[in-house]
């Protein structure tokens, strides 16, 4: 079925028109990018009429109104309202993502220091022949009796209060007591297990 | 006075980070702890940073935020995972990952045997393995400079029993206990 004839009045246009001249070809590429967009928002409706059959002052070379459907009252707003030369650039701002440090040096300190069990070629021989002459020190005849079950180096005299030794004597833990700093605990001490030959156990730390 | 720092990174739920540093004397004994609270990323920085999200939190703010809020300068630091080795671009501080091995001791403590330009085996005790070692670059880790306090270290205690207590603390903080 034929299109009915368009009878609707076309407002004049009161303005000069546009000059083809005074435009470059980058200005016209950007009035007709910019057609395109301003009809998203001027109800463009589906009409497929020339504009430039309406207003010969807007027959510019390379531009065309009927892809889109340009309706004269249309064109009155390109006129009226310039189009921009530059695309509005915003830049998009995001917090960068910041570590929140927090001290908690007291409760790594309640944690227990483990010490793992030495084997029996871990003391050189020479702290070997001072653990046994501190044994004898400690214990006189009675040292020949007892067996060396298990040594933990470094286990420092300030935490004797909190020692716990794993019943299979493969390690041994130990905190310091709250208020006591890690630079007043001594070096030098070891843990030793000895064993009876009733199976007693005796936990004695010496100074090697 | 030698001591060493242990510094982990963990990643919860999600794309969240927790990480923390322990600074042990040449006891064992911690002298320094800091933390950083759980880090979630929003959903604009999950979308403007893609894949490479992970990696950033867990290097570049988290664990390059905690080394620089740490006073313990110079120490160094041994990371709980090989992604944080990049760290040692970023801080003056030199890092390195280190694991036990079965190995035969190589000699005296001191003793380097160079695996590739990243990895050495040091014997760091007398009669134990050698450790291995894996580090970004040698020009981060001059190794004749910062072995010997490894070395002080592992003749008093095992050096890598220090990241357990890493790992122990930072659950308890996670539980909301002591943070």
């Amino acid at each position: 079925m034929p299109e009915p004839p368009d009878t609707r009045p076309v407002p004049p246009l009161t303005a000069s028109g546009l000059d083809e001249a005074q435009l470059d070809p980058a200005d016209l590429q950007a009035l007709r990018d910019a057609v395109k967009l301003r009809t998203c928002g001027l109800e463009a409706g589906a009409t497929f009429r020339r504009l430039e059959d309406f207003h010969p002052e807007l027959q510019l070379a390379g531009l065309h109104f009927v892809e889109c459907g340009l309706l004269p009252l249309q064109a009155l707003a390109l006129r009226l309202a310039p189009l921009p030369r530059q695309a509005a650039v915003r830049r998009l701002a995001w917090r960068e993502p910041q570590a929140v440090v927090r001290h908690a040096t007291a409760l790594a300190q309640q944690q227990p220091v483990r010490r793992s069990r030495l084997r029996p070629d871990d003391l050189p021989p020479a702290q070997l022949k001072a653990l046994l002459a501190a044994m004898y020190k400690k214990y006189g005849p009675e040292a020949g009796e007892l067996e060396i079950a298990a040594v933990f180096a470094h286990v420092p005299p300030e935490a004797k209060a909190a020692i716990g030794i794993d019943p299979a004597l493969r390690w041994a833990a130990f905190t310091l007591p709250a208020g006591t700093t890690p630079q007043a605990a001594h070096a030098g001490y070891y843990l030793v297990v000895l064993r009876a030959k009733n199976n007693e156990t005796r936990k004695v730390l010496f100074r090697l | 006075m030698a001591a060493l720092s242990y510094l982990s990174v963990l990643r919860l739920s999600g794309e969240a980070f927790m990480g923390a540093v322990l600074t042990v004397n040449d006891l064992g004994l911690p002298t320094e702890f800091i933390y950083s609270e759980p880090l979630t990323p929003t959903k604009l920085q999950l979308s403007l940073y893609g894949t490479t999200l992970g990696r950033y939190l867990m290097v570049d703010v988290v664990g390059k935020g905690l080394l620089e809020a740490s006073q313990a300068r110079g120490v160094p630091v041994i990371v709980g995972h090989g992604d944080l080795l990049p760290l040692a671009t970023r801080v003056k501080r030199p890092l390195c990952q280190l694991s036990a091995t079965n190995q035969r001791p190589l000699g005296e403590p001191g003793q380097v045997r160079e695996q590739s330009p990243e990895e050495f085996l040091a014997q760091l005790s007398e009669v134990h393995s050698p450790y291995h070692f894996r580090i970004f670059d040698r020009a981060s880790f001059p190794v004749e400079q910062h072995l010997p306090a490894f070395i002080e270290c592992a003749g008093r205690f095992d050096v890598l029993e220090p990241q357990s207590r890493v790992a122990r603390t930072l659950e308890l903080i996670r539980e909301g206990g002591h943070a």
